[in-house]
């Protein structure tokens, strides 16, 4: 038989409306505990888009976490910004400023100034929470501007605490290999991004992130732990400073009954990047390191690689570090090496307006990706339609010599270009790259037609 | 033959628009796969291009599936405009052209009035006709689509590239919007180290490919024997471009230059040990000139290039090009080389297919050419996935087509021959996984598939 809503709800004990009365309570007091630092954040970047250097708009969440007025949101919100133009609680908009960014947490810090940001003195902060307390069910609040709507709750449960995502790349960045993920069904919707996921206490336990468009409710945050080591190490720093050793790492879940099937703890070197410290040092796909610096460093699942890759990305920089493994032929072996630092995964890009051209700089990890036997020379990203680029170069080359002279680096190029551009010369030739073919090739700009992008 | 050449010079009665004849080829292929024949249909439009029931279709699709044989084929059938179905042969054709030829073996109807193949020329924006013919399901319903040329490529040769997602219409005749035929919508590749050739066209571009292209071909019709073997074929080891516009912008020469410009050099080939090398112009072997015309086929020089007689050294004329850096031009130099050609390895397409039905998978062994060709050490070995079957073990442990192997249960794998003989060892060892190191883009990882299937 069924029975109205209505009359349920009428129905309820005294006890349970309480209940429900005293939630509505603490919602609003976790609504009045973040709100004044909630903030709405418009963006305007540098975009490179076929061969052009183009503005683009975008908006975002972000909320302060200090009396400087530093606001915490995500790289994809502020990251490549030039310009920001921050919405207060008050509703009242003040510029801000990127600090610094860390694509591989896909985090960033801006700054508005703190006269502007709390005019009447009063300073309206979020206080980080502690992540790793937090439980499946326990109740979250989403904060922010989902798809503009500024000043917007969504309340939810923590439905997961602990998801791992396999690694993708935001804007062409690999994010989501050093942290887990706090996935909830409180709405998260575009706008939402950078944006705090709230505890009933008011103590922010997640920067909201991503969510899963394919299915309702499905978001996911970035742990408060994590961000509050990364906040810490953009504002130190201005980069979150991670060391390297070249490792791809496998929990040793799946290897049960199998000839890689080991006794005890450890996990799977899956692979190893060439000329990387792990490399040079003689690890080999195959081999299951049981400890680093004597510490056991171990996974059997996936949800524990990002917590051993962060111990990598810790490791101090230039120190010895001593890895013990197991390897299949030669049984326990001791290894020593030193850790590199990380370098950015992406090089910076440029557009050469005259040409109808952008490229990239080269760094280690693209010359990897794109198996190029260094970092010389740039990355073709973009052509103009009707430009003297297009047609004769395209997106796949690598621009290694013009007008004879080497490419080393991006800073070269733009340092060749401009003086051949000063000099408006007519044929620009290039040796280049593409896949494993060497080539040749020329364009033929013409100047009085520039274009200043 | 010569009456048909001489028909299609004169252009006497043939089709005014040319789709009113498209026709539909029709190719079966058997498969046994886990025991079971399974049936591959094949179909594209076709082109009659003479009075003899030659037609003329296109697109790699046509290519007969898993590396068979066109012999194999177990049904060959045409399918006329009013839907009459009519037996029909494969002549042959040519991967680097994409183009596939057949001739309709008989019967009382009366074929379609043929196609010139000339080419209409189309410019950039200009509006033309795509058309097809449904599947079988449809009974080959005519259909059309419009779309508008976006570029004119004439590097190597005249290609056109059209706008629109035009995915599904690839082999279609292409017309100007009032009926003039310009070409066939083909997927073009970039072809590899042995072919000699780059197109120059990123791989997962359609563009239309003119008519005049196919001329040669439909008018010396290949006439294979089914028993024929496939005769040796000489191989030079260079990746072979046309000295293009581009080339001679770089070097500053005029147009009178000719020749093939190398642009890629295999190691302990032909040409290496002849003192070939990257950037020379290679203008004649023994008496194959390398003259051609941008416009025309340069992959038909390439097909003589594989006639040239094996192991006698044969007279090489090259030409290289030295930078003068102080006056920023180059001067050239002719050098006579003594070159040997040798037996075309095996390629990657011609290799052995190896089906591991318990799996549910079948490899082809890594051929150091299609090592070379990925910028992979030539030793490196292993097989390459090719199909996988799914719901069976390989496809539950995550393997998929392309896949490279390396190693299983820590052994090198060289060949297929040696991955069934570790695959035998493992299953006697009583082991219920093995465990391979896969190779996926450019990282490695190691994949658990299980025997007991």
């Amino acid at each position: 038989m069924r029975i109205p809503v209505f009359i349920l709800l009428a129905a309820l004990p005294a006890a349970a409306q309480e209940g429900l009365n005293g939630l509505r309570d603490q919602l609003h007091r976790t609504r009045e505990r973040v709100f004044p630092a909630l903030v709405h954040i418009l963006n305007v970047e540098e975009v490179f888009r076929s061969g052009r250097r183009q503005k683009s708009v975008s908006s975002g969440s972000g909320f302060f976490i200090d009396a400087d007025g530093h606001i915490v949101t995500n790289d994809h919100v502020a990251g490549k910004a030039t310009q920001l133009i921050v919405t207060l609680a008050n509703r009242t908009k003040v510029p801000a400023q990127l600090i610094a960014s860390d694509p591989y947490t896909d985090l960033a810090v801006i700054k508005v100034d703190p006269k502007k940001a709390f005019p009447d003195g009063k300073v309206a902060i979020a206080v980080f929470g502690d992540s790793s307390k937090i439980q499946e069910g326990d109740f979250v609040v989403a904060m922010g501007s989902p798809l503009s709507l500024s000043r917007s709750i969504s309340f939810g449960i923590i439905s997961c605490r602990n998801r791992v995502l396999s690694t993708m790349h935001v804007r062409g960045h690999e994010t989501g290999k050093y942290n887990t993920w706090l996935q909830t069904d409180a709405a998260i919707n575009p706008g939402n991004s950078g944006g705090p996921l709230v505890d009933l206490e008011g103590r922010v336990v997640g920067v909201n992130t991503r969510a899963s468009f394919m299915a309702n409710n499905i978001g996911f945050a970035i742990p408060s732990d994590v961000a509050k080591e990364v906040v810490r190490a953009l504002l130190e720093h201005g980069h979150v400073p991670r060391s390297y050793l070249g490792l791809t790492l496998q929990p040793l879940t799946d290897f049960d009954d199998s000839a890689l099937a080991t006794e005890g703890e450890g996990v799977l070197v899956a692979a190893v990047a060439a000329g990387s410290p792990a490399g040079l040092s003689g690890i080999k796909p195959g081999d299951v390191i049981r400890s680093l610096n004597g510490r056991p460093f171990s996974a059997l699942f996936d949800e524990e690689l990002p917590a051993l890759y962060r111990r990598i990305a810790g490791l101090p920089l230039g120190a010895p570090v001593k890895i013990a493994l197991k390897r299949h032929s030669g049984g326990a072996v001791e290894i020593d090496l030193s850790p590199e630092a990380l370098g950015q995964d992406l090089g910076i890009e440029t557009a050469i307006p005259e040409w109808g051209l952008t490229v990239r700089g080269i760094t280690k990890r693209m010359a990897l990706e794109l198996n190029l036997p260094d970092t010389k020379g740039v990355k073709v990203t973009g052509l103009r339609p009707g430009s003297a680029s297009a047609g004769v170069l395209n997106g796949d080359m690598v621009l290694l010599r013009m007008q004879g002279r080497k490419i080393t680096d991006l800073d070269a190029f733009k340092k060749i270009a401009s003086d051949l551009i000063r000099k408006k010369v007519k044929v620009i030739r290039f040796v280049l790259r593409e896949g494993t073919v060497l080539d040749v090739a020329a364009i033929r700009p013409v100047y009085d037609e520039k274009e200043k992008g | 033959m010569r009456l048909a050449i001489v028909l299609l010079l004169c252009g006497a009665a043939f089709a005014k628009d040319a789709s009113d004849g498209l026709m539909v080829v029709h190719v079966q292929y058997e498969s046994t796969f886990g025991g079971q024949v399974r049936r591959r249909v094949l179909a594209a439009p076709a082109l009659p291009v003479d009075q003899d029931g030659l037609l003329l279709a296109v697109g790699l699709h046509l290519e007969p599936p898993d590396g068979r044989d066109r012999d194999e084929a177990v049904e060959v059938s045409a399918i006329f405009p009013d839907g009459t179905k009519v037996e029909a042969e494969i002549l042959g054709g040519e991967a680097d052209l994409n183009y596939t030829l057949f001739r309709i073996k008989g019967g009382e109807k009366a074929l379609p009035a043929p196609t010139v193949l000339q080419a209409a020329t189309v410019a950039v924006g200009q509006e033309v006709v795509l058309h097809s013919r449904r599947g079988e399901t449809f009974g080959y319903a005519a259909r059309t689509r419009k779309a508008t040329v976006t570029a004119v490529t004439v590097k190597p040769r005249r290609m056109y590239a059209l706008g629109g997602d035009l995915g599904t219409w690839q082999g279609s005749l292409v017309t100007t919007a009032d009926g003039r035929p310009v070409g066939f919508l083909s997927r073009t590749f970039v072809m590899s180290i042995d072919h000699g050739a780059m197109v120059g066209v990123g791989a997962r571009t359609l563009v239309v490919m003119p008519l005049d292209l196919f001329a040669h071909a439909a008018r010396h019709p290949p006439v294979r024997k089914k028993t024929e073997k496939r005769p040796a074929r000489a191989w030079l080891g260079v990746n072979l471009a046309p000295f293009d516009k581009s080339h001679e912008a770089y070097y500053g020469v005029g147009e009178d230059w000719k020749g093939a410009f190398v642009t890629g050099v295999a190691p302990d080939s032909p040409a290496a040990r002849a003192g070939i090398k990257v950037f020379d112009i290679l203008q004649r072997i023994g008496d194959l000139e390398f003259v051609f015309e941008v416009d025309r086929h340069f992959d038909l020089l390439l097909v003589e290039v594989q006639k040239l007689p094996l192991n006698t050294a044969l007279e090489c004329q090259v030409v290289r090009f030295k930078e003068i850096r102080e006056k920023d031009a180059f001067k050239s130099e002719r050098l006579d080389l003594q070159i040997t050609l040798e037996e075309r390895p095996l390629d990657f397409a011609d290799a052995p297919e190896t089906e591991i039905k318990d799996l549910g998978m079948t490899v082809k062994p890594a051929l150091r050419t299609w090592l070379s060709q990925r910028g992979l050490p030539r030793t490196m070995g292993g097989v390459v996935v090719t199909k996988i079957e799914n719901g069976l073990a390989a496809a539950l442990a995550g393997l998929g087509g392309g896949d490279h192997i390396l190693s299983m249960d820590r052994l090198r794998i060289t060949d297929a021959k040696s991955f069934l003989a570790l695959l035998d060892k493992s299953r006697k060892e009583g082991r219920k996984k093995v465990v391979v190191l896969g190779r996926r883009g450019r990282g490695t990882t190691f994949v658990a598939v299980s025997t007991g299937w």
